[in-house]
């Protein structure tokens, strides 16, 4: 595993009565992309802020590229805020210069770097625009922009296709593609379990300021996979089925036809089961331990899951 | 400090390049160029007085009138013509006077009677169309008067010359102890110094209030996030400020320029086009750096407090309630100054020097009015630079608290709690 580019180490934010984040422990590896789920009021953009030095933990340690969160630290990463937003009446390249000259870019070099991306993106001929004057999709394609129009090691995006239409979706897509590629680390929080399952490599769950899982993706679905178990019988037999249900150690039960999907209780191995349904004599087609989708990590985890998780967002 | 720079230089061009802006800092220079064009413009407009003196003297009072109003050769603001009127066809005259004065062939006349100059002490009597106007019968007054007071000095053998040096004026005046000031009378520097308090009163309060806009704008546009992902706080604060207050000095800049400049050539524009320009009090050039002292240390000071409540405030609203806080402490400073103006060298004038909410406003109209010693100029410079770190320092923490709060306000019990955290 590469070394963290940001790491977390017993970090706890309140505010007033309300904590927003409690004892978090975080690595977000050199290079990964990095999803950290979980519904709203979980912690995600607290802990996005105290990454980037905005917010000030109350306890614990935050390190961002090697050291603490310090500006010359702060000019390698970029950061598409949950809160959209720029100076409306500013034009578009004078608000990309100085945006890259806040990230200790020269003017000169900013400026350039500024036009490449307002070519990639199709904002070239809008560079004397004021930003109010752009529609809302061009304003949106200018906010990512804005985030690594200084060449960032790390981009940092919080609830990035959040009210993005279909089109940006997909641009915001290959941009993350590209940066991924190009060895980037990317960090970004959503509460669509679908985006960090499908984008993502590595993953922090979280749920009232509580990190309940996190690392790989597929280790996480590792770790929480032989829990579950397909089985198919020969044929749909009472008796079969009834053999299935008596075994002991299942903690639940769904049935499709011929197959089940069973839930194990904390203490059963898979292995277990399989003999026992072999000794009773059950005519098996299929067993088999499968890897939970991040969704039943979640439920497994958590519990419930919160209404706004539940509608993926069609990435 | 190249962020910081960043930030100023984005706030100074976001400041400058409005419409406001521009007609602001053309309205000074248009203000001045009306005070001196207008008058002049509008005497020329009006065309010359032409009056008539009827002379009942048959001294030739009226002749040297003529004389007095209408210079020969000259080419001043009254045309006279004098005319005798013959025995027992005096009221004919006057009717026919007034008619021409119906029909606009003359503006006025002015009647001697005999005994103006002699014995009986008869009266003189003005009627024209312009009988309301001051300027007019002021001058026309001033010189009957002190036409009719020559002839009756010397036809009572007095000459005029010797009794005018005899009850020549004892040349009394106050003066502050200052070389500087030469020429200018008390009278003429409360003037100056009420016009110094008020720039300042109003400059400061306008661009306080830019920076509180400011600082909504950022809020409210929700840019402050990403902003503050490159800079800290009290740096983007600083920035802002400093921004804003670069555009506010150059219009200030422009203002007192174009005011020299009118003080230098405005005579000579004006005697131009016919015209003369109104006195103004003249004020030493180390007025002027207090003055722009003040208003740097005032704006910063202010400034810094308006950027705290515009942080502090979840809406316009909010925002609108708030800058009581500023704005109360800068008009206490404001109504100070009539006192000030009455006792310039009192305890209440010196403790309004120090102190570094009201010295903005306190110090440049005392400046004027009295020597202000050394020491307290020192002292009032340290207390008011102490004041705007301390504030912008303050003012940075709140800013940090409280830009990306949004809902309910803090009350100042939370706020205080935050800061002391941050």
């Amino acid at each position: 595993m590469n070394a963290p580019d940001i790491s977390l180490n017993g970090v706890r934010k309140a505010y007033g009565d309300t904590v927003a984040v409690r004892d978090l422990d975080l690595e977000i590896p050199s290079g990964s992309t990095f999803a950290l789920l979980g519904p709203n009021g979980s912690g995600k953009t607290t802990t996005i802020r105290m990454i980037l030095g905005i917010q000030e933990p109350e306890a614990g340690e935050v390190r961002l590229l090697g050291g603490p969160v310090r500006p010359a630290a702060l000019d390698r990463v970029g950061y598409l805020p949950e809160e959209r937003g720029l100076y409306p009446k500013m034009k578009v390249l004078d608000l990309l210069v100085f945006l890259a000259e806040l990230k200790g870019i020269p003017r000169g070099r900013g400026r350039s770097r500024a036009r490449e991306w307002m070519e990639r993106v199709g904002l070239a001929d809008r560079a004397d625009d004021r930003v109010q004057g752009l529609s809302k999709g061009m304003q949106q394609k200018l906010q990512f922009v804005a985030a690594v129009v200084h060449d960032p090691d790390v981009v940092i995006l919080d609830e990035p296709f959040s009210g993005l239409d279909p089109i940006n979706q997909q641009a915001l897509r290959d941009i993350v593609s590209d940066l991924r590629r190009e060895g980037r680390t990317i960090l970004f929080s959503t509460h669509i379990i679908e985006h960090a399952e499908r984008l993502c490599d590595h993953v922090c769950i979280l749920a009232r300021g509580w990190a309940v899982a996190g690392g790989e993706v597929a280790e996480v679905k590792r770790r929480h996979g032989d829990r579950t178990v397909a089985i198919g019988l020969e044929s749909r037999s009472a008796e079969g089925e009834e053999a299935v249900r008596r075994a002991p150690g299942i903690a639940s039960l769904r049935r499709d036809g011929a197959t089940f999907e069973v839930r194990l209780e904390e203490d059963v191995e898979p292995a277990a089961l399989l003999r026992r349904l072999v000794d009773d004599g059950v005519a098996l087609r299929r067993f088999e331990v499968m890897d939970p989708s991040l969704q039943q990590v979640f439920v497994e985890r958590v519990g419930e899951l919160p209404p706004e998780m539940e509608e993926p967002a069609g990435v | 400090m190249s962020k910081t720079v960043a930030v100023v230089r984005r706030e100074f061009l976001a400041s400058i390049r409005t419409k406001g802006y521009v007609l602001g800092t053309l309205f000074g220079p248009a203000l001045i160029s009306l005070f001196i064009v207008l008058p002049a413009l509008f005497s020329k407009m009006d065309g010359p007085r032409r009056l008539v003196v009827v002379d009942e003297t048959g001294r030739g009072v009226g002749e040297r009138i003529a004389g007095s109003l209408a210079p020969e050769g000259g080419e001043g603001r009254y045309r006279v013509e004098v005319a005798t009127p013959r025995e027992g066809r005096a009221d004919s005259l006057r009717t026919a006077l007034r008619r021409r004065a119906a029909s606009e062939e003359i503006t006025g006349f002015v009647w001697l009677s005999p005994g103006v100059v002699g014995e009986g002490r008869g009266g003189v009597l003005y009627e024209g169309r312009d009988a309301s106007s001051p300027r007019d019968v002021r001058e026309v007054e001033a010189a009957v008067a002190g036409t009719v007071r020559e002839v009756r000095l010397s036809e009572s053998g007095i000459d005029p010359e010797r009794l005018q040096s005899v009850l020549e004026p004892v040349a009394f005046s106050a003066r502050g102890i200052r070389e500087e000031i030469v020429g200018a009378t008390p009278d003429e520097l409360v003037e100056a110094a009420i016009y110094l308090a008020m720039a300042l009163y109003f400059v400061i309060l306008f661009w306080g209030m830019a920076v509180l806009r400011g600082v909504r704008e950022e809020k409210e546009s929700r840019v402050v996030e990403l902003v503050l992902s490159s800079v800290d706080p009290e740096r983007l604060m600083a920035g802002k400020v400093a921004g804003i207050g670069a555009a506010g000095l150059l219009q200030l800049a422009v203002w007192v320029g174009f005011a020299a400049l009118a003080l230098g050539f405005g005579e000579e524009v004006a005697a131009a086009l016919g015209g003369g320009v109104p006195e103004l009090p003249r004020v030493p050039w180390s007025a002027g750096i207090v003055f722009l002292l003040c208003f740097t240390g005032g704006f910063f000071l202010y400034a810094s407090i308006y950027a705290a409540l515009g942080a502090v405030a979840t809406s316009s609203q909010d925002a609108q309630s708030l800058q009581y806080f500023a704005v109360a402490p800068l008009f206490v400073a404001f109504m100070m100054i009539f006192s000030v103006l009455g006792d310039p060298g009192g305890t209440l004038a010196t403790a309004g020097t120090l102190v570094p909410f009201t010295s903005p406003l306190v110090l440049p109209p005392r400046f004027v009015l009295v020597p202000v010693p050394g020491w307290q100029l020192a002292l009032t410079a340290i207390a008011l630079a102490a004041a705007c770190w301390l504030f912008l320092w303050i003012g940075g923490k709140v800013y940090k608290v409280t830009i990306l709060a949004t809902g309910q306000r803090p009350s100042p019990r939370q706020l205080w709690r935050w800061v002391r955290a941050a």
